[in-house]
């Protein structure tokens, strides 16, 4: 007698759910990031302490990196435009790599995994690795094309204080951001 | 609270299509990273004062964004005058005042000008077409543009919910401060991260858990069965769009030509 499985499917990345959590995750980054676009870093051009880089982190967790990378890079746009009315490209793709690269979770944590230590040790670190990668890339690129800084030195100190406040934001909020989301839908078969 | 919305009415900015608007914004957005000699920035930002004006936006409607805006962008500019050493480049820097490890620089005053009209340029510029353009046509327009429909659905939605989530923030601020809540303006790092969460965490999270409801609801609706989708309104581009697309085209060989002779920083010391 043959036993009976449930078969697996594989989501499409641009399926009709991840579409809307784009959006969502969009218009949530923007619309929580402006307020603390008021929390500036003196010396680092129009830096700011985010905690909310937390939810493009989170949202590549959960959604995978195609989502997370959407979420931070056209949040930011639009939390720049509102805030300073400006566009800064290399930190709005800066804001899109901090939250694809914790999409690495999506595919090698289990969703069963999420509100244990084992996921939510992962969201930190990839939280700090996606900090480190998404913020040396805007540091990186203003020193290059001379984007309000114009040394060596003014970049690294850029990247230390930009990356270092993100990578504490990240490493604290999306584990927490994560725990809840996991609990909240825990036995919902769809809601996850 | 910030206020940035769309503000109907029947003005040249008004008539003009968005994908017309959005490549004057990409202008601007050239002119301000292409130059840094505050003589030449002067004339964007005289031409982002006329544009803003005649959008004819209602000034009390918009007076505390602006308040927020110009606080903001003086305030960070000044500061960066002071620790963003663009005298570091320069050999012998003009010091206008020096206190310890603080000097006030010709230099950094100017970088602070250059600053203060680039940041101010793009609001009023941005500010005009965001002002200016009903948000329905905001996707209409990006599938114009070629970008494939699930694309411009995702900027649509995004800029739908985008006011959402700023009430959803306030209600959920107010709802905490009822409880006790007091936002952290000092102790450590960990504390005014934790301080956070009681306003991030119930926001996010219903965002998300709503997500899914949303989903269902389009792919009953069979969002996502076609390769190609239709627009309930369409935009079309007039003799007006055709013309200021000429000129800016013009501005912009212009502008590329002036970038050849102005190269760097102006200091009249």
């Amino acid at each position: 007698m043959s036993r009976v499985t449930t078969p697996r499917t594989k989501e499409s990345l641009f399926s009709v759910k991840q579409i809307v959590a784009m959006a969502v995750g969009t218009g949530l980054y923007a619309a929580l990031t402006v307020p603390f676009n008021l929390f500036q870093i003196p010396g680092a051009g129009l830096v700011a302490v985010r905690p909310t880089v937390a939810i493009p982190m989170f949202f590549g967790f959960i959604f995978g990196p195609i989502t997370g990378f959407v979420a931070g890079f056209l949040g930011n746009v639009l939390a720049d435009a509102v805030s300073f009315g400006g566009f800064f490209w290399n930190w709005d793709i800066a804001n899109g790599l901090l939250g694809a690269v914790p999409g690495v979770g999506y595919y090698v944590v289990k969703r069963t995994d999420w509100n244990k230590a084992r996921g939510l040790v992962a969201a930190a670190v990839l939280a700090i690795l996606g900090s480190i990668i998404g913020i040396g890339f805007a540091a990186g690129t203003d020193y290059i094309f001379q984007i309000g800084i114009s040394t060596m030195e003014a970049a690294l100190f850029e990247f230390y204080a930009a990356g270092a406040t993100d990578a504490v934001n990240g490493a604290i909020l999306t584990p927490i951001l994560l725990y809840a989301y996991a609990n909240a839908t825990a036995g919902r078969a769809r809601r996850v | 609270m910030i206020q940035i919305k769309y503000f109907p009415g029947n003005t040249l900015l008004h008539r003009l299509d968005f994908r017309t608007k959005l490549l004057l914004v990409i202008f601007f957005i050239f002119i301000e990273v292409a130059f840094l000699d505050v003589r030449i920035l002067l004339i964007p930002f005289l031409a982002a004062v006329v544009i803003y004006l005649s959008a004819r936006v209602p000034f009390r409607e918009v007076r505390s964004t602006w308040k927020f805006l110009v606080t903001i962008i003086v305030f960070i500019s000044s500061i960066n005058a002071l620790f963003t050493l663009l005298g570091a480049t320069v050999r012998e820097p003009h010091i206008i005042v020096q206190f310890a490890f603080l000097r006030l620089t010709w230099e950094g005053v100017f970088f602070a000008v250059a600053s203060i009209m680039r940041f101010l340029s793009l609001a009023m510029i941005s500010f005009s077409v965001i002002m200016t353009t009903d948000p329905a046509l905001y996707g209409p327009a990006l599938a114009k543009l070629g970008i494939p429909y699930k694309g411009a659905y995702v900027v649509d939605l995004a800029l739908r919910y985008l006011p959402t989530y700023v009430n959803e923030l306030e209600t959920t601020t107010n709802a905490q401060m009822a409880r006790g809540y007091k936002a952290k303006t000092r102790g450590g790092l960990f504390a005014r991260i934790l301080n956070t969460v009681p306003l991030l965490l119930p926001v996010t999270i219903n965002a998300t858990l709503s997500i899914h409801d949303v989903a269902d609801a389009m792919e009953l609706r069979a969002f996502g069965s076609t390769k190609k989708r239709t627009w309930y309104r369409t935009v079309h581009l007039s003799r007006l769009d055709y013309a200021a697309i000429a000129l800016v085209l013009m501005l912009i060989v212009l502008a590329i030509y002036l970038r050849t002779q102005f190269t760097t920083y102006w200091i009249p010391v």
